[in-house]
């Protein structure tokens, strides 16, 4: 299965938590750095009232929330907000 | 039900279009003819009018367009008038059989969404989800340095399209996106079919399409709908006698192919040059390809 089948799954469901007009964007964290941007894009479907952004984790504007499928994200700039059966949603730490 | 209404407003794009049954021609052909015909039309009416309001900057609220889209109707309703016609074409029980097979194991395809395209959920759909919920085709989205990769260059009739069925239900559908390719593809065998006269070559491009949109995961993307208009273009050119409706129809197939995709304005070129080499006309070319030039210069 493409994990964008997961990515469907886990932003449908991230859409109802996560705050709207927040920044977002989803990964698949075993391909850092050079994310698939697929992911993201179908996240920006999935969830018009939020505002989905590139994978840019290390980036000084990096995205509020971050939506993981499969495996789960190591980042020191990021905390785990949410774990779901389609995956993890994780937010920045101030 | 959500997914029922939205695909119930692809299914009302041949009653938009109906105005261009006035053209004898197109009285000419049969029902399934005449109905890919009106729905050409149609795409590209709700198509021009979405964009219309956008360019005027008026909102796309659900009254304003379903009001002009009505008015639209009834005029196309009353100069398409007498609707109901003599011609019939009654198909061969084995063409038939055959289509009603190949028509099953594409649907099924459809609905257990194996055959969508990627593309779909990258970037025609949020495009329409999006230009949706701004209520227009919005250049601050398209110049957005984050949708870079969803193409904003690309023409709009697809997403355009999704955005008239989103209107209708109030919600984009996915899978009457992706069922909607299933129209798209018996709408180009329809207009072979009605055009030619030929069960065998329906069969034959009911077979190769079907086959091609499912080994391609094409549903939901771009393809079918140009293929649909590209189909219109070639069948006008090639099976319509009368030079009037071989004009307007062309040119409907070849706008609908350049608003539908890139590679739709690279097909519009071949036209103008076969119909210039081939059949030394020149005027006939330059009508036929006026409308897709404007609109890709626009």
């Amino acid at each position: 299965m493409y994990p964008s089948r997961d990515m469907i799954l886990l932003s449908r469901a991230a859409a109802e938590i996560v705050p709207r007009g927040a920044t977002v964007t989803a990964i698949r964290p075993a391909e850092a750095p050079d994310y698939d941007i697929t992911l993201y894009l179908t996240a920006g479907g999935m969830m018009p009232r939020h505002r989905v952004v590139p994978p840019a984790l290390d980036a000084p504007d990096r995205p509020q929330f971050v939506l993981a499928v499969r495996e789960p994200l190591s980042n020191p700039h990021y905390r785990l907000f949410r774990e779901l059966p389609e995956g993890r949603i994780y937010e920045a730490i101030p | 039900m959500n997914d029922v209404v939205a695909f119930t407003a692809y299914l009302l794009l041949p009653l938009i279009g109906i105005a261009i049954w006035r053209l004898d021609a197109v009285k000419k052909l049969d029902l399934g003819g005449r109905l890919a015909v009106a729905g050409a039309a149609g795409s590209a009416i709700v198509t021009a009018v979405l964009a219309a309001l956008s360019i005027v900057s008026i909102g796309w609220s659900r009254g304003v367009v379903i009001a002009i889209v009505v008015v639209i109707t009834a005029i196309g309703i009353y100069v398409a008038r007498p609707l109901m016609t003599r011609e019939k074409a009654p198909m061969n029980r084995v063409a038939m059989a055959a289509l009603i097979i190949i028509a099953i194991l594409f649907i099924y395809g459809l609905l257990d969404a194996r055959l969508s395209c990627g593309d779909l959920h990258f970037f025609w759909g949020p495009k329409a989800v999006h230009f949706y919920r701004d209520g227009g085709i919005t250049l601050g989205f398209l110049a957005d340095p984050n949708t870079v990769r969803m193409n904003p260059g690309y023409p709009l009739l697809l997403p355009l399209i999704y955005v008239w069925s989103e209107t209708i239900a109030r919600q984009f559908s996915w899978f009457a996106a992706v069922l909607s390719t299933a129209l798209f593809l018996f709408g180009s065998v329809a207009l072979v079919r009605s055009t030619s006269r030929d069960d065998r070559v329906a069969v034959l491009m009911a077979a190769t399409l079907a086959y091609a949109f499912a080994i391609a995961d094409a549903a939901g993307a771009g393809e079918p709908p140009l293929i649909f208009f590209e189909t219109l273009a070639i069948v006008a050119i090639t099976f319509i006698r009368d030079r009037r409706a071989q004009i307007v129809l062309a040119a409907l197939g070849l706008a609908g192919a350049a608003m539908t995709k890139i590679e739709g304005a690279t097909f519009a070129i071949a036209v103008v040059i076969a119909l210039i080499v081939v059949r030394r006309a020149f005027k006939q070319a330059m009508l036929i390809a006026a409308p897709a030039a404007i609109l890709l210069g626009a």
